[in-house]
């Protein structure tokens, strides 16, 4: 019987406010601008937490304002149909490029948000983090590594690596800042596999917190991201086994390797001593998957045919029509246009990057990257799109089977709440929502609760508990 | 209808690849809307001044 799977993103967007003379903001006053702002331009309650909002679209806007990092962010709802997760991200996208009007509105010059995750300024990186339910007690590391090495051949966002001297392109802007497998730590030495385990759910439920990958515009790469995964954290509770050939002997240094080679040939040593390229790696899975087709859930076998495809596109080559549907070959495309016109390769600009004749032009690539991820149509892969010159739309009638979640029935309610204009009187979380004033509450500690039955007596205290013991068991 | 796929990418498995460089890939399979598309973008976003625009764009960390 397939078990349906859930998960979400968090998109960090990097910020940037381009003044006209003489109203420049600080970048903590325009936060907080944003951050009041926020509430207004759609129906949504406060985060019980005081941190930002959740919308009635079921994502949730805030601030991630520490001392070493300040971005806006949005979490998407739970969604248990990788074209559900497609569409959520955009209405995140949409949602973001309001804001950024308003901004324009109050302060005049020009606001963007980008979902590009570098900047070229510093060594500063942000991400787009993905969330996973897995059943608590899975050893997934083991199986999970390789495949999360292998996939940025399709999932990569595309861009320069902002830690290096040359100009050089990646497949992942993320890669070079990436030092280790799992860990604790999301600013500093960063992991693939974050280890924050706050479930928001049920007892004997998990979450895979991944930090390896960046924000994505193409609906093909954000599917087939968040598909293939979901598919091997469902092999995984199924305990299927991927064997010891695609084990690599250094997960990080491989995933730099086949960052670095656009051409996807690049090959890394596996544990048995034998060497293995990315779409091999990917291969392996794949076919692992449609050996166990019967325990996914219905939208697998579509994704599967998507998966096999571009693998064999990319196996062509990314220079090929057809592969004008993922992020990184767009950009990488553009770039290469970009040279040519200048009489220039990227041979030359790995190895002279530096020369005063070419650091203009590896600024003009790094602006260009920038608003590549622009939201909305300040956004170089959305303006391609206007064009009607990209392959990367996903047709969702070809990929059945959406289980309703908590995150249907959370936009629901405060859509209801907001018509009623009564928002103040409530707040949520992720795993409930409160009535203040009636002090009801709806558990939604449930992914899938679809009953909208408020309960008496809300009791904080009581629920932390038991999340507590939750953890604890 | 059983999902199978036909391939048998395990020989593919390999002895070490030289290592790749980037080079410059013919555009001449790229669609020609693509090719005009980039021109246009590429000179509707570039300020003229892309020093200044990375400055201005400097970010202060996040996860």
């Amino acid at each position: 019987m397939p078990v349906p799977r859930i998960f979400g993103i968090e998109t960090e967007y990097g910020y940037t406010h381009l003044p006209e003379e003489g109203r420049e903001l600080e970048r903590p006053a325009l936060l907080r601008s944003i951050s009041r702002l926020a509430p207004e331009i759609a129906p949504c309650v406060r985060a019980a937490d005081g941190r930002g909002v959740f919308l009635a679209n079921s994502s949730r806007f805030y601030l991630d304002w520490t001392p070493s990092a300040d971005k806006p962010e949005i979490a998407t709802g739970e969604s248990s149909n990788p074209v559900t997760l497609v569409r959520r991200s955009q209405e995140g996208d949409a949602y973001m490029e309001d804001l950024a009007r308003r901004v324009e509105q109050m302060f005049g010059g020009t606001m963007i948000f980008t979902k590009t995750n570098v900047d070229y300024a510093s060594a500063n990186t942000w991400g787009c983090h993905e969330s996973y339910l897995i059943r608590r007690g899975c050893d997934f590391q083991r199986t999970l590594v390789p495949f999360l090495c292998s996939r940025v051949i399709y999932a990569g966002s595309g861009g320069f690596s902002n830690l290096s001297q040359a100009c050089e392109f990646t497949l992942s802007t993320r890669a070079p800042h990436l030092q280790r497998v799992v860990g604790p730590d999301s600013q500093h030495s960063r992991p693939l596999i974050h280890t924050r385990d706050e479930s928001h759910a049920r007892k004997g439920d998990q979450r895979i917190h991944l930090i390896v990958g960046e924000g994505l515009y193409s609906e093909t790469a954000l599917l087939l991201r968040t598909a293939a995964t979901a598919l091997v954290v469902g092999l995984i509770e199924a305990g299927v086994d991927v064997g010891p050939s695609v084990a690599l002997r250094n997960p990080v240094r491989a995933l730099r390797k086949f960052s670095a080679d656009p051409l996807c040939k690049a090959a890394a040593r596996v544990e048995n001593g034998g060497v293995v390229r990315a779409i091999d790696i990917q291969r392996h899975y794949l076919q692992i998957a449609g050996d166990n087709l019967a325990s996914l859930p219905l939208w697998a076998e579509p994704v599967l045919n998507l998966w096999k495809e571009i693998l064999d596109n990319l196996e062509s080559g990314a220079e090929q029509k057809e592969m004008l549907r993922l992020d990184w070959v767009v950009r990488w495309r553009l770039y290469t246009k970009f040279l040519q016109s200048r009489g220039l390769d990227w041979k030359t600009m790995a190895d002279e990057a530096s020369a005063p004749a070419l650091s203009a032009i590896r600024a003009e690539l790094f602006e260009l990257d920038t608003k590549f991820g622009a939201v909305g149509n300040q956004g170089v892969f959305n303006a391609l799109d206007e064009k009607g010159c990209l392959r990367h739309r996903i047709d969702e009638a070809h990929f059945p089977g959406d289980a309703p979640t908590r995150a249907d029935l959370r936009g629901t309610v405060i859509q209801q709440i907001c018509d009623n204009k009564n928002r103040d009187a409530f707040v949520a979380e992720w795993s409930y929502l409160l009535n203040r004033g009636e002090n009801t509450w709806l558990d939604l500690t449930d992914p899938f609760e679809q009953n909208a039955e408020w309960k008496p007596e809300y009791q904080p205290e009581k629920f932390r508990l038991r999340r507590i013991v939750n953890l604890l068991e | 209808m059983r999902f199978r796929i036909q391939d048998d990418h395990r020989e593919t498995l390999r002895r070490e690849d030289p290592a790749p460089t980037q080079t410059t890939t013919t555009m001449s399979a790229v669609g020609e809307e693509f090719l005009a598309a980039a021109d246009e973008a590429i000179a509707s976003v570039l300020s003229g001044d892309a020093e200044s625009f990375l400055r201005a764009n400097k970010q202060q960390g996040g996860q």
